[in-house]
């Protein structure tokens, strides 16, 4: 039984560290070195790592996907600790619309412009935080969404995450709110419930009960 | 469409979250007027108590709390969306 409970525990954990990993923010620094549209079709597999058609078009079963291809830097650590190497990412640049992920970004069109005018060149070396979300998997063909591109002070910035340090506080108060209420609830509600129940429980019979005792009694 | 789907999950949402919240602050309330009675009356009989806890609670639900938390658990998630919002499109 404790073995169950321990891998349904590691489970949940595995779970929802997944998920916040892939719906959290993260920083990227990078070069852009081609923008591209792409067309995709979608397969059961991999619908649910792409958003839904752009805000106001109609959602078909194909569409053109807007893709960004960088060079970045690699990290360890979840950008935490930065290395010397690099590696070449592909970011999808999709609007989330109103619905999931939360980002609310309508600025798909703008945000590829945005990386066509910081596309390096020779000589000229542009440096680009990309804020993204996401995953990037080649067996099954999904990217990580850019959400925002803003110029980078080099090569070796290193990007704060300050959403994401926000978000963890939240989330601790919410989980010893929780744990608070649920505190609360079993102190004022249930424990008083039990007592009633096992101190008084002859009293607390129902009227078919009683009928039945008084014939009994006979 | 998919911002009234955004709508009723807010308000779906925060009337749960509000519900939840307001049971909490209630219980929280009732025990200490239940505390504050038996400090104020020590060794007397829990007769006066009913009446003094629900006075209190009258009080309670008369007074700015209720509000408190129902413009805090509706409006954050609003304010929420719209600085997310406004971040990632217009910056």
């Amino acid at each position: 039984m404790r073995q169950i409970r321990r891998v349904l525990r590691i489970a949940i954990f595995v779970l929802v560290a997944g998920l916040l990993h892939y719906v959290l923010p993260q920083h990227d620094v990078a070069r852009v070195i081609s923008t591209e549209v792409i067309r995709t079709d979608f397969s059961s597999i991999n619908r649910m790592f792409y958003a839904q058609a752009d805000g106001g078009a109609a959602e078909l079963a194909t569409r053109d996907l807007r893709l960004i291809n960088v060079e970045k830097k690699n990290t360890w650590l979840l950008g935490f600790w930065q290395r010397d190497s690099t590696e070449v990412m592909v970011y999808r640049n999709e609007d989330t619309g109103w619905i999931w992920p939360p980002y609310f970004k309508f600025d798909t069109a703008n945000l590829q412009a945005a990386a066509g005018a910081n596309v390096t060149t020779a000589g000229a070396e542009k440096w680009v935080v990309i804020t993204h979300y996401g995953w990037r998997n080649k067996y099954i063909s999904i990217y990580p969404n850019a959400i925002d591109i803003r110029p980078a002070s080099g090569p070796d910035e290193r990007v704060i995450p300050w959403f994401n340090i926000f978000f963890f506080v939240c989330l601790f108060f919410a989980l010893l709110m929780i744990r608070a209420m649920w505190r609360q609830f079993v102190e004022r509600t249930v424990d008083p419930t039990m007592e009633a129940l096992e101190g008084g429980y002859d009293e607390r019979k129902s009227r078919v009960q009683k009928w039945l005792d008084s014939w009994r009694k006979k | 469409m998919s911002f009234v789907r955004l709508m009723l999950l807010w308000a779906v949402g925060c009337s749960v979250i509000y519900f939840a919240v307001s049971i909490f602050a209630r219980s929280l309330r009732r025990e200490a007027l239940e505390k504050r009675w038996r400090a104020d009356n020590a060794g007397a009989d829990v007769s006066g108590r009913e009446a003094y806890v629900e006075e209190g609670m009258t009080h309670y639900e008369a007074g700015p709390w209720p509000w408190v938390l129902r413009i805090c658990i509706y409006l954050v998630p609003l304010f929420f969306i719209a600085i997310v919002h406004i971040f990632t499109t217009y910056y």
